[in-house]
């Protein structure tokens, strides 16, 4: 049941909503905390229940461990953290890299010793990320391990368990024990179908158009032209940010309508005027799950911060990043790219005084930002590092593979007429036309949560931007989200 | 707070936050039930008023798929079954058996069957004309996100739906073409184009994906459990190309034509009395599809073949006392005068 789907925006949103406050009110806190719990596991169970005893497992394995930490004194408390952590690491592993692995096990122990296909259970890199996070904030007594109600229901709370953001727990077990966020439950409600409904837009309109164009081009990656090579990878830039980012958006929606506050995701990344500005506006919660358990660690080994140490942390941090999406090289080299980003970003701020101009600046980031979602999208390295190539008009930059674009064979121009006389321009071009300006110089869409006001003309905005997500979630485009494969 | 935000509040009066919800909530229930009902009461898929003439504008596995819902299985006596190959063959010449062409460009016996279980759900029709062509087990699955349970909510309020209203109204002020009649031919235009038979014949079609075949099986058997007679129709390839593909052709043929019994009607156009027809070039303006004009020849001679075979009382029958009459334009061969037809 993905968020942009009927079931879940008329059926699903709704009654758990409706269900859970008049539980609070009718019953008990403790009740609708069991409610909530039993339509998160429902929600989740929805995709494929064969995958709910994976997420019962982990619960289970991190609510035992988080006690014993709690409960342990001196080094053995460091080793129950280190056994939870690394339980967590091969469940992760185990699903994750399990395919990298079944067929290099399958040719030397040969085919009685073949692991078995399990699957991809669905947001285990999520719930798994924040539950190492947990057990390290109850080692550093920044968290008291709770009753295991409140546990699993902050593991698999339905707005995040799929695909974020992740949540820290000292942000979210406070207002699972209170039933909420302390506030104005109206407006909250209020915010909540704001934000939920500019998600729902943001992926059904316009994630869902540069699908098109992407599809039409990455199938075959090796007739694209230079043009269409640009035009194709600039496309899943804006997709996959308006994919990402209104699934957030919804999420993030979706909790406020049940009173919840869960972290932000996204700030208006491609505004971003360089790398470093970039990672604190794109993925939030990723980035700082990241600083915080992964770079700082290893920063406090060299025990003295300087620019090297800083730089190996930095590029250790990305690296693992970039795998932490998947058992391809090409999402290490993605990794990499933005760890070489990040690198030559900090030490250029430590040793230059020079500053660039904003414009190049912004136009430089989006750029490696561009080259490095080649390596995210595209399947393996032959075909991405041929898109790169072809970025560079040097051989076939025009030309007309009429893949995306009609060009004219004889003068290299666009076909503006034929462009014009396709349907596709009205549903994909335009919606693609109005987003790429509002990706790159629009506001971010947490200004509903910050400057709302209930006014005409915000309810009228509101319910424009739901009935148009209608129209495009039942047409045949509607497709699931980018991040429900990591 | 941005600009843009600032000039959207700017003047207006705040209102509960209750009240702001209930208004967004109610506005959207009542324009999308508006837009809804108005869909429905104009439904021009036939979903749920029952039509007599329903043409496709636009998009044709979507539109196909929706008539084969309510529209085919309501007013046609027989299916096509088949590919862009017999997309353009005008069924409404199958008179007075009402046949409608459920041929698909690009599609494969896959996306075909969901068609024929659709129709099937609604009413068995008397007929289901099959045809034997290697482009439909070639490949296996849905080609497009289209085709699913979703279309059907689709029809009331979505894009393929506006494009539908947008494409027939370019049809009604003679924009646009009207390219599908009612009976689901699709007039190509083909453009006439230089083609070489041996590049032609090195086509991907000639590849069988097994489990496409073996679907055909399944759709064969499943039509003639339901009480459907099956027909297969093998479409006429131009001669240039058949020198270099007959063998392969006909062990194509020879394998998918075990799924059929031996006392149903086999209607072969590769056979000699077609010979001149199949030897003329402007026939084949691209070298696979029919002109219009041979199409429909081919056509009539279809009807004819399964009305004789239709009518026997035990079943289908060959014997047709009538031979292929080969129109004026195409006598450029001699052609042998047989029974057009073959029954194994």
């Amino acid at each position: 049941m993905p968020f942009n789907s009927f079931p879940f925006v008329l059926l699903f949103l709704p009654l758990v909503v409706v269900g859970y406050r008049l539980t609070i009110k009718g019953l008990s806190l403790r009740m609708a905390r069991g409610f909530l719990l039993a339509a998160s596991l429902t929600f989740y169970g929805f995709y494929r229940w064969t995958y709910l005893p994976v997420l019962l497992a982990s619960i289970l394995l991190n609510f035992g461990v988080a006690h014993r930490v709690a409960e342990a004194e001196g080094r053995t408390r460091l080793r129950w953290l280190w056994t939870g952590i690394l339980l967590n690491l091969v469940i992760l592993c185990t699903f994750k890299y399990a395919s990298i692995l079944r067929p290099v096990l399958g040719h030397v122990a040969g085919p009685a010793f073949a692991l078995p296909d399990w699957g991809f259970p669905l947001g285990i890199s999520f719930f798994t990320l924040q539950q190492v996070a947990y057990l390290v904030d109850v080692y550093e007594n920044l968290l008291i391990p709770q009753r295991l109600g409140v546990h699993a229901l902050f593991v698999s709370f339905f707005p995040y368990v799929t695909a974020g953001p992740i949540s820290r727990g000292k942000q979210m077990i406070p207002q699972l024990e209170r039933g909420g966020r302390e506030g104005d439950r109206a407006l909250d409600v209020a915010r909540g179908l704001a934000m939920f409904a500019t998600g729902l837009f943001k992926k059904v309109v316009f994630a869902d158009c540069f699908r098109t164009i992407v599809d039409k081009g990455m199938t075959d990656p090796f007739a694209l032209s230079s043009l269409e090579a640009w035009c194709c990878t600039l496309a899943y830039t804006m997709e996959i940010y308006f994919d990402f980012s209104g699934y957030s958006d919804m999420a993030l929606g979706a909790a406020l309508l049940l009173g919840f506050d869960i972290p932000r995701n996204f700030d208006a990344p491609y505004r971003a005027r360089s790398i470093i500005e970039f990672w604190q506006r794109w993925h939030i919660s990723l980035s700082q799950f990241i600083t915080t358990y992964l770079y700082t660690p290893i920063i406090r080994l060299f025990r003295k911060a300087t620019l090297r140490s800083a730089a190996v942390a930095t590029m250790v941090s990305m690296l693992v990043a970039g795998a932490w999406h998947g058992p391809s090289w090409n999402f290490v080299i993605f990794g990499g790219l933005h760890g070489v980003g990040l690198v030559v970003n900090q030490t250029w701020k430590k040793k230059s005084k020079r500053r660039l101009p904003a414009a190049a600046a912004w136009a430089l980031t989006l750029a490696w930002i561009n080259l490095s979602f080649i390596f995210f999208r595209l399947p393996d390295l032959h075909s991405a590092l041929h898109v790169v190539r072809m970025l560079l008009p040097f051989d076939n930059p025009f030309g007309g593979s009429g893949i995306l674009l009609p060009v004219s064979a004889r003068t290299g121009m666009l076909q503006i007429a034929e462009v014009v006389s396709r349907p596709a321009l009205w549903t994909v071009g335009l919606p693609a036309l109005i987003a790429a300006p509002l990706a790159v110089l629009g506001p971010s869409s947490h200004w509903w949560l910050d400057d709302f006001r209930p006014t005409i003309a915000t309810a009228a905005a509101v319910a424009a931007l739901l009935l148009i997500a209608f129209l495009f979630m039942n047409s045949a485009n509607a497709t699931d989200f980018i991040y429900f494969r990591f | 707070m941005p600009e843009s935000a600032e000039r959207l509040h700017r003047g207006r009066p705040a209102m509960s936050a209750t009240r702001w919800s209930a208004l967004v909530i109610i506005t959207v229930a009542v324009m999308a039930g508006a837009f809804v009902a108005v869909n429905g009461s104009i439904d021009p898929m036939g979903l749920f008023h029952s039509r007599t003439r329903i043409v496709i504008y636009t998009n044709e596995r979507w539109s196909k798929y929706l008539l084969s819902i309510r529209y085919v299985p309501e007013q046609f006596d027989a299916v096509l079954v088949g590919t862009s190959v017999t997309g353009n063959w005008n069924t409404g010449f199958m008179q007075p058996l009402r046949t409608y062409n459920l041929s698909i460009e690009g599609g494969n016996i896959y996306e075909e069957r969901l068609l024929l279980e659709n129709v099937f759900k609604r009413r068995k029709p008397r007929v289901v004309l099959f045809c034997i062509h290697p482009y439909l087990t070639a490949s296996y699955g849905r080609q497009t996100p289209y085709m699913t349970n979703r279309d059907y909510w689709s029809a009331l309020g979505s894009l393929e739906l506006l494009k539908t209203y947008h494409a027939r109204r370019r049809v009604e002020r003679h924009v646009g073409r009207q390219e599908f009649n009612e009976f689901g031919q699709q007039d190509f235009k083909i453009p006439v184009r230089p083609w070489r038979a041996q590049a032609i014949a090195g086509g991907r079609w000639y590849v069988v994906d097994e489990r496409s075949f073996a679907e055909y099986g399944r759709l064969v058997a499943s039509a003639r459990a339901a009480g459907s007679r099956v027909v297969a129709v093998v479409p006429p390839v131009n001669a240039e190309q058949w020198l270099y593909t007959a063998d392969a052709y006909r062990e194509y043929q020879h394998r998918i034509l075990t799924f059929f019994r031996g006392d149903e009607l086999v209607i072969d156009f590769n056979t000699a009395p077609y010979d001149g027809l199949r030897g003329d070039r402007s026939n084949f303006p691209d070298g696979i599809h029919l002109s219009s004009t041979a199409a429909d020849i081919f056509v009539k001679e279809l009807a004819r073949l399964v009305r004789n075979g239709t009518d026997h009382p035990r079943g289908f029958r060959i014997a047709d006392s009538k031979t292929f009459q080969v129109p004026e334009r195409t006598k450029r061969q001699s052609v042998e005068r047989t029974a057009p037809g073959t029954i194994r």
